[in-house]
């Protein structure tokens, strides 16, 4: 409970610091090489059930029965460095109560940046995986409508970011904009067992007054070792698609998001997101959001069920084997407190089904989660 | 309660009109001489950082509200809230950033006409130099 109100302290603290520092976004000095952006998400959630929630960073977000918690939290900034008219350095980072709330730093991207014109960017280092709007932008709630992201950590097949070099190209023709994306690098998966051996991703952004589509397209190679240590495959490969699209008309703004993997172990993970909104005027915006996500585990021959024990005697989990079903029904409002501050609400019923676990049987769970944000940029 | 936002919207409006309309002007060194809407929406949302002959654009813009929200508004519809999302999902993907802000005018005008590649926009009758060439009108 002290570690909890400590983070609380530092959180509120950091609030009221950094939404009084005049930089950021729309403060760069003029004449300086240096900039600085930053943003927050102070999110207090209820749980009325044992829940997992969709996480602002990579840390898994467990709420129990009950529960009230600001633990989802966030804090990030993004530190630039311009050399010249086309050479920048960006690190940019976010802070963040890990499980046992104790805060920690994660360095999220790390990058130098050239402009080789004809509005072509070549950057090198790590990135955020460029897969979908929720993977790239997890962490910074306020370009969301809605309260939480809504792909999982592990949306693009468990990898979190990657080292490499990534070629941007923006093209335009009257009203219409494209903006393609080559990243090609080694990423960094979720899982000690996976080893990334690389990966390469093409992405295809469109848009047009009030609206966009953009498609992903991702190949990944990685080696598996199972939990008893014994190399299952030296050349996994993992295929993944992805397609989102936002359409505003008139008052209403409709998102649509699908992604589709496919590797030997995971043959099936696909991911479905709705949402309709309606701005009622240039302040609140209510809409309702709904997500689905089927995964089937297969599991790999010789991996064994009976994992030996991790170093600190706890035992290791058996490989899963089976179906996992989620679903999130969501009704929320987004309220500009100001250009740079929003306040949001949302409610929303999550169930899942996991038959992977044999041994505990089919595990059901369904409860609600009621969420108050509030985020910004500074 | 009511009178009082009469009166401040009055105000308001008044003193846009009393500046004029917003244009969009380059040096007058630059080889531009005209520009569409769409084309001035693509350099200031930095979808794009050259100009249509091919030469690198540079946006610049005064570090004022009322003459930003008034510019974007009119070339893309957006609000504040709806501009800082945008800007704030391409700074943080390092895709873009928005203009570099100038605090006051005489700073401003001097960027502008100074380099051919910089590219700005001001209320019209605060234009009193030649050296300053309109691109583009608000229709």
């Amino acid at each position: 409970m002290q570690k909890n109100k400590i983070t609380i302290f530092i959180y509120l603290l950091g609030f009221f610091i950094l939404s009084n520092a005049r930089i950021g976004v729309s403060h760069a000095d003029e004449n300086s090489k240096w900039n600085f952006n930053g943003y927050y998400t102070v999110d207090l959630t209820y749980a009325d059930d044992d829940l997992v929630l969709v996480s602002n960073s990579k840390e898994q977000r467990s709420y129990k029965d009950g529960e009230l918690s600001l633990i989802n939290s966030i804090f990030g900034g993004q530190l630039e460095y311009s050399f010249n008219d086309k050479i920048s350095a960006f690190v940019q980072g976010s802070l963040y109560a890990d499980r046992n709330e104790s805060i920690k730093f994660n360095l999220d991207w790390a990058y130098l940046s050239y402009d080789l014109g004809h509005d072509l960017n070549m950057r090198a280092g790590r990135f955020q995986i460029p897969f979908l709007s929720g993977t790239e932008l997890r962490r910074v709630g306020f370009t969301r409508l809605w309260a939480r992201p809504l792909i999982p950590g592990n949306g693009a097949s468990g990898n979190e970011y990657h080292n490499g070099i990534e070629f941007v190209k923006h093209y335009n023709k009257g009203v219409n904009n494209w903006e393609f994306q080559l990243a090609l690098g080694q990423a960094k998966h979720e899982l000690e067992d996976v080893g990334n051996k690389g990966i390469q991703l093409f992405s295809t952004k469109y848009q047009r007054e009030n609206f966009w589509i953009r498609s992903a397209l991702m190949y990944s190679e990685f080696s598996l070792t199972s939990p008893l240590g014994v190399r299952l495959t030296d050349s996994g490969h993992a295929f993944l698609g992805s397609l989102e699209s936002e359409w505003q008309f008139d008052k209403f703004q409709l998102n649509l998001g699908y992604s589709d993997t496919q590797t030997v172990y995971v043959p099936e993970d696909k991911m479905l997101y709705a949402s309709l909104a309606y701005h009622i005027n240039d302040k609140v915006t209510p809409y309702l959001v709904g997500v689905r996500r089927n995964q089937h585990f297969e599991l790999f021959p010789n991996s064994g069920t009976s994992p030996p024990a991790n170093g600190d005697g706890t035992p290791r989990p058996i490989p899963p084997q089976g179906d996992k079903d989620g679903y999130i029904l969501g009704i929320g409002t987004r309220i500009e407190l100001s250009p740079k501050t929003t306040l949001k609400f949302q409610l929303e019923n999550i169930r899942d089904k996991d038959t992977t676990r044999v041994q505990n049987g089919i595990m059901r769970s369904d409860g609600n989660a009621f969420s108050i944000m509030l985020e910004g940029i500074f | 309660m009511k009178l009082i936002f009469i009166v401040l919207f009055v105000l308001v409006t008044q003193q846009s009109y009393a500046n004029g309309r917003i244009v969009v002007v380059v040096s007058d060194q630059s080889g531009i001489e005209s520009l569409d809407n769409q084309q001035v929406a693509n350099i200031f949302l930095a979808r794009t950082k050259i100009f249509p002959n091919g030469n690198h654009a540079i946006p610049v813009e005064l570090n004022d509200n009322n003459i930003r929200s008034l510019f974007y508004q009119g070339i893309s519809g957006k609000t504040p809230s709806q501009l800082n999302a945008y800007w704030t999902t391409l700074v943080f993907t390092g895709k873009g950033k928005p203009p570099k802000r100038i605090s006051d005018n005489e700073k401003l005008y001097n960027q502008l006409i100074e380099n051919p590649d910089t590219i700005g926009y001001i209320f019209e009758n605060q234009i009193h130099d030649k050296k300053l060439k309109v691109v583009y009108r608000f229709p």
